[in-house]
């Protein structure tokens, strides 16, 4: 098995030769991923179709098709091994067993992969519950599979929330190094997969008459939804892709509980213009307004 | 008003309002047609929406003020479940006009699936405090709202293909709106058969013109918005006519009521297409707007008699740019050679951008089109 390099900026730059225009970053650097991928003649290609992560929703319309689009725009494919989750039609291990079977996978072996996966993805969604951010996660999940160690409090004097996409919030390149960005300003991040996972079990009621559909909108709704009830962050930061087509509307919606809740909110919009003293700035000028603020209640409560 | 009656207004899409028109009239609602979508409206709506939502967004909630501020408290919005940002529109929309201070009611038309009669339900609730309407006048009721779509596509069939034929510049467009009234005057199942015959003789006046340069065919598809609404595509059918072509449309909301229904059996055909190119890049299911057909059409038509392909979407709409992405490779590989013309739209209108584009891109189709006749 082989692994595209990390996102750099050769990545980009090569995706976004055979990307068209209009399309958002993640695509653009997804491309970039499958090209070097080409690039090192690999045999297979794997790329997954995921329809609905959960029972009853969809994912955006562009993982839909994904593999679709990557056999439609690149030139010389090695064959592609395509997975479909959907969660509508049918379990996961069901698509795994599909899966397995493309690789003369026996049903024992996929059965104990699927099970030591399973078991993996539990034993790092505990690590990022009790608080670590992901790149100490994925470090603390290589080394001692047995315990979970205390995270110490760092005590920063402000918290604030990034929540997005998985694929902006943590890579670094796409979102700029955000998250180094905040340590350094002395802010604790929350991602949302440091939240617990029972908030994520029931649908978020849009209005009276739509509940949401979108997957990974779901997370992030329910997730920002627990964060104002229970008044758990100073802060919001909303990364979002340019041209994202679910988030645009989202936004809308987060906007507007945090207007009404009265919670500092920003939305970060990233696209392929990597000029960092912009999203710096405005990122800085956030946290200063948090600290600010925080003073000045404090102060008002203690006067 | 008339007591009991609930006033309702609806957004525009395109030219189908006489059918909608008629269907909460029948069901027992009073209607209210908001004008048509304008610029001013348009400025007005993207003041209140999000920054980069899709354009249909903005021009309907544009519409829904409008009615609003004339007294209507009853709004009708179709909704969907996904996967596109579609079926957000409504409870988005709501959100934002009850911050504004409106009193609004936004009822949902279900149409994710019109098997499920979900919309009936809806039907009954639009009447306000009256008896329900009996099996038989539901039958009564769709059956005109059916016919009168199904007009309402042959008007904008006969529209798209008089207009390059056209003696004097406008006939075609008076035509259309005259066809229009006598659609939405029309009330009974015997008026609307005949009126058939009376749309053709209407477009045959129209005339014939011997023009000289070479007509082009051309197949005008995309989102089904953008597609059918004028002001939305900034009148690219009428541009396109005007250069000379013969606009085919390949979408039309009678042919999505009719695949709603499971009916539709022209379009099970474009899907077999898209699925059978799969190992090119064809999509394998519905990933939501058009993409799916819109697919099967490139590759439908490129064996027929079609000089261009213009496909009209949103600025950002998820499915229509996956689908642009794949034809767009499929003809720079030269595997189908029909030219296509990508336009996304979104509120800046700039005029004389699309003109030129078309201009360009109806000469290329020309020059190449008497390259062939001519054999070499």
């Amino acid at each position: 098995m082989v692994e595209s390099e990390k996102t750099n900026t050769g990545t980009l730059k090569e995706g976004s030769r055979y990307a068209i225009d209009e399309i958002c970053i993640p695509l653009k650097v997804y491309y970039g991923h499958v090209l070097d991928l080409v690039g090192q003649k690999v045999d297979c290609l794997f790329i997954p179709r995921y329809v609905s992560a959960t029972f009853g929703t969809y994912m955006c319309p562009k993982f839909l098709g994904l593999p679709d689009l990557i056999r439609g725009t690149i030139n010389n494919l090695p064959p592609i091994i395509e997975m479909e989750i959907d969660l509508r039609k049918k379990p996961v291990f069901y698509s795994m067993l599909e899966t397995g079977r493309k690789l003369n996978g026996s049903f024992s072996q996929i059965k104990s992969a699927f099970e030591e996966s399973v078991k993996t993805y539990r034993r790092f969604r505990v690590i990022m519950e009790t608080g670590f951010t992901f790149q100490e996660a994925l470090d603390l999940l290589g080394k001692n599979p047995a315990e979970v160690p205390e995270r110490m409090p760092t005590g920063n004097p402000a918290r604030v929330a990034v929540v997005g996409h998985g694929y902006n919030v943590h890579d670094p390149f796409v979102n700029m190094g955000l998250m180094e960005k905040l340590k350094n300003m002395k802010v604790d991040a929350v991602v949302l997969e440091n939240l617990p996972g029972r908030i994520f079990r029931q649908k978020t009621k849009i209005s009276e008459t739509l509940k949401n559909y979108w997957g990974n909108e779901e997370e992030i709704l329910s997730g920002v939804d627990y964060l104002f009830k229970n008044n758990l962050v100073d802060g919001v930061i909303f990364l979002c892709s340019f041209c994202c087509g679910p988030d645009s509307l989202v936004d809308e919606i987060i906007t507007r509980d945090a207007k009404t809740r009265d919670i500092p909110y920003i939305c970060v919009v990233m696209d392929e213009h990597s000029g960092q003293a912009g999203v710096i700035t405005r990122v800085e000028s956030f946290v200063e307004m948090i600290l600010r603020r925080k003073r000045s209640l404090g102060i008002k409560e203690a006067g | 008003m008339s007591v009991g009656k609930r006033l309702v207004a609806f957004p525009h899409m395109g030219n189908n309002w006489p059918a909608f028109k008629s269907l909460f009239e029948n069901a027992g609602a009073e209607v209210y047609v908001p004008g048509k979508n304008n610029a001013r409206g348009l400025e007005r709506g993207l003041k209140f929406s999000p920054e980069w939502v899709c354009l249909p967004f903005k021009i309907t909630i544009a519409n829904f003020i409008e009615a609003l501020e004339k007294g209507v408290k009853t709004i009708v919005m179709a909704s969907d479940c996904g996967p596109c940002r579609f079926g957000f529109y409504h409870a988005v929309q709501e959100k934002i006009l009850k911050d504004l201070g409106y009193d609004v009611e936004i009822k949902c038309l279900p149409q994710a699936d019109l098997l499920t009669f979900e919309w009936a339900d809806f039907l009954q609730s639009i009447r306000g405090v009256r008896p329900p309407i009996s099996r038989v006048k539901m039958f009564w009721i769709v059956r005109i709202f059916l016919m009168k779509l199904q007009l309402i596509q042959l008007v904008e069939k006969l529209e798209g293909e008089t207009r390059c034929y056209e003696v004097r510049r406008g006939d075609t467009t008076r035509a259309l709106e005259r066809c229009l009234t006598i659609i939405s005057e029309a009330e009974t199942h015997q008026q609307l058969r005949r009126l058939k015959y009376l749309i053709k003789e209407e477009f045959e006046k129209v005339g014939k013109a011997g023009r000289k340069k070479t007509i082009l065919k051309v197949i005008l598809t995309g989102e089904i918005f953008v597609a059918l609404d004028s002001f939305a595509n900034q009148d690219v059918k009428k541009k396109l006519g005007e250069l000379g072509c013969e606009v085919h449309m390949g979408i039309s909301l009678y042919d999505w009521v009719k695949h709603k229904l499971h009916v539709n059996f022209h379009r099970k055909y474009l899907e077999y297409l898209s699925k059978s190119h799969g190992d090119i890049g064809g999509l394998q299911m519905d990933i939501g707007g058009e993409a799916f057909w819109v697919l099967g059409q490139y590759v439908d038509f490129s064996h027929g008699e079609v000089d261009g392909f213009v496909h009209v979407y949103p600025f950002t709409c998820m499915p229509e740019i996956t689908a642009k992405s794949i034809i767009t490779k499929w003809y720079n590989d030269g595997i189908f050679d029909v030219p296509p013309l990508f336009l996304g739209f979104d509120e800046h209108a700039g005029e004389a951008g699309l003109v030129t584009r078309l201009e360009a891109y109806t000469d290329l189709l020309r020059t190449k089109k008497n390259k062939t006749a001519n054999g070499d």
